[in-house]
């Protein structure tokens, strides 16, 4: 019952920050799809694009053979690499530093835990506000596509539901492991503001390290301890056309590369922030 | 059974600064109990001890019979809790607070709300209103219908009427004193002398962590000079070393 009432409360409280994006995100896949359509639609433009675009940027992103023509490359690029993540982690962020920090720096979380509520509830229902949240935004990638597909063909090559749903599925676990670690600087922290600091570098810094690291690999052993090391949505995308690709059967749909080290890291982030939760004094 | 019982209780913030040391308490069911002394004399730390806000360094605390820790939720479940910096979500109305934190108490209907609000003189219309909009009295009000609206075993109440005005005050005093005669425990903490005496039969005076003084409110005043008030008496205790 105060799991109930309190997701709901959360979710009430944030209710801007978990319909904007998902708003945002379609009006944001038409644009998407037409300015692809733009792009395929001059070959000089994408060809130029092509050359432009410096070797750097190709290596900081892990992708060398990188091609503004290829749907699949574009998407996972432009759509599931950036935007999406942001959006989606800018909002666990926001729950995150409120369930714990965000009651203690406010004083409200006075009132609201003398009330028979164990604290890993309340973070057990700000993680459920933010699932909600990755499913829904899942839910309107795959319909928005779909439908936007049909607008803006994307033409040959177009990534189909065999390919979108692992993506989209390693999307989700590779944000909703991140966001477990911000709900665990969330229950460590005496106020929000400090809690978004920790929750922001924690988002930040494994993307800093990974670039680096796709750029040189001889540090690439820094970015192994963050889920961004094993959060590769694009890589489904942009592989989907190389079917020597090593690795167990239908490796591609399953990411039986990836999704373990999260499965793992997840519920261990979810436990140490459940425990530091109840174990921490409530005072700023 | 005791409503509140501690046993060498003591906090130490980080490696040396005390918030309580060693303090033994002990307030009955059904006993109105104030809790003075100087700012930093451990009060709100004591408090925070009591409902699990805190963890202890050293000692026990048990409200009505159970551990204020390993029983936590069971004590929380039994008691109202009234903070001294009171702080309220500012985008709910102030209907909407109060449904909030009664529906995190499924197991206790709000029973005495109406008659709260009443005897608070709380106005209907201010109820739809966005708590952001109140004053602090008008906050205040609302922080002890939240506290009391579920009739608890105990309130504990940290300086609830700081910062009100004397009317305000008054309506405080008298809602705390009709619920005090169903037979209910208060554990009230105050700068305010008269208010102690105007709604505690037994005080007891902290400082520096450490109980100076603890008696009932009569003999308390009776111990100091003759014609003195009470409040000269507790000062008096503020002051020795």
């Amino acid at each position: 019952m105060t799991f109930r009432t309190l997701s709901t409360f959360y979710l009430r409280r944030h209710r801007l920050a978990f319909w904007l994006p998902l708003v945002f995100l379609l009006l944001h896949q038409v644009l998407f799809l037409y300015i692809f359509r733009l792009i395929t639609g001059d070959p000089e433009t994408a060809t130029a694009m092509n050359t432009l675009m410096p070797d750097f940027v190709r290596d900081l992103m892990g992708m060398p053979e990188f091609d503004f023509r290829k749907p699949a490359h574009f998407l996972g690029m432009y759509y599931i690499r950036l935007e999406v993540r942001a959006l989606i982690l800018v909002f666990g962020v926001t729950i995150a530093s409120n369930v714990i920090a965000g009651e203690v720096g406010r004083g409200t979380g006075d009132l609201l835990f003398s009330h028979p509520i164990r604290r890993h509830t309340a973070v057990l229902a700000g993680v459920a506000v933010v699932a909600l949240q990755l499913c829904t935004v899942v839910l309107v990638l795959l319909a928005g596509l779909g439908l936007g597909a049909t607008v803006f063909p994307m033409g040959a090559g177009q990534p189909g539901v065999n390919e979108l749903l692992p993506s989209m599925g390693s999307l989700a676990l590779g944000s909703f492991a991140t966001v477990l670690l911000c709900f665990v600087a969330g229950s460590l922290c005496n106020s929000r503001a400090q809690a978004v600091g920790w929750g922001m570098a924690i988002v930040v810094c494994p993307i800093i390290l990974k670039a680096l690291s796709n750029a040189n690999p001889d540090i690439g052993y820094v970015s192994w301890i963050f889920p961004e090391h094993w959060y590769r949505p694009h890589h489904i995308l942009w592989h989907r056309d190389l079917p020597e690709l090593p690795g167990l059967p239908f490796r591609r749909y399953t990411l039986a590369n990836t999704w373990w080290p999260l499965a793992i890291t997840s519920p261990i982030a979810l436990f140490v922030a459940m425990l530091a939760a109840d174990r921490r004094d409530l005072a700023k | 059974m005791d409503a509140v019982r501690t046993v060498g209780l003591t906090k130490i913030y980080g490696q040396d600064v005390v918030g309580v040391e060693d303090l033994t308490l002990r307030v009955e069911v059904g006993e109105s109990f104030g809790f003075v002394g100087p700012n930093g004399s451990g009060k709100t730390t004591t408090i925070r001890l009591l409902m699990d806000f805190l963890r202890p360094t050293r000692g026990s605390a048990h409200v009505l019979g159970l551990g204020a820790h390993t029983h936590s939720l069971a004590v929380r479940r039994r008691v109202g809790f009234l903070p001294g910096d009171l702080a309220l979500y500012p985008d709910l109305t102030g209907r909407g607070t109060l449904d909030f934190f009664a529906r995190l108490r499924a197991d206790r209907e709000p029973c005495l709300r109406e008659q709260l609000l009443e005897q608070l003189d709380f106005p209907a219309e201010a109820l739809r209103r966005r708590v952001a909009t109140y004053s602090t009295g008008m906050r205040q009000k609302l922080g002890l219908t939240v506290a009391l609206q579920h009739d608890p075993e105990l309130a504990i109440l940290d300086e609830p009427t700081t910062g009100l005005d004397p009317l305000v005050r008054r309506s405080f005093h008298d809602t705390i004193r009709d619920w005090l005669r169903r037979g209910r425990t208060l554990f009230l903490s105050s700068h305010d002398i008269g208010e102690v005496e105007a709604l505690c039969k037994r005080v007891c005076v902290l400082r520096e962590g450490h109980i100076v003084a603890d008696d009932e409110t009569a003999k308390l005043r009776a111990a100091g000079a003759p014609g003195a008030s009470l409040e000269d008496a507790i000062l008096s205790f503020y002051k020795r070393t």
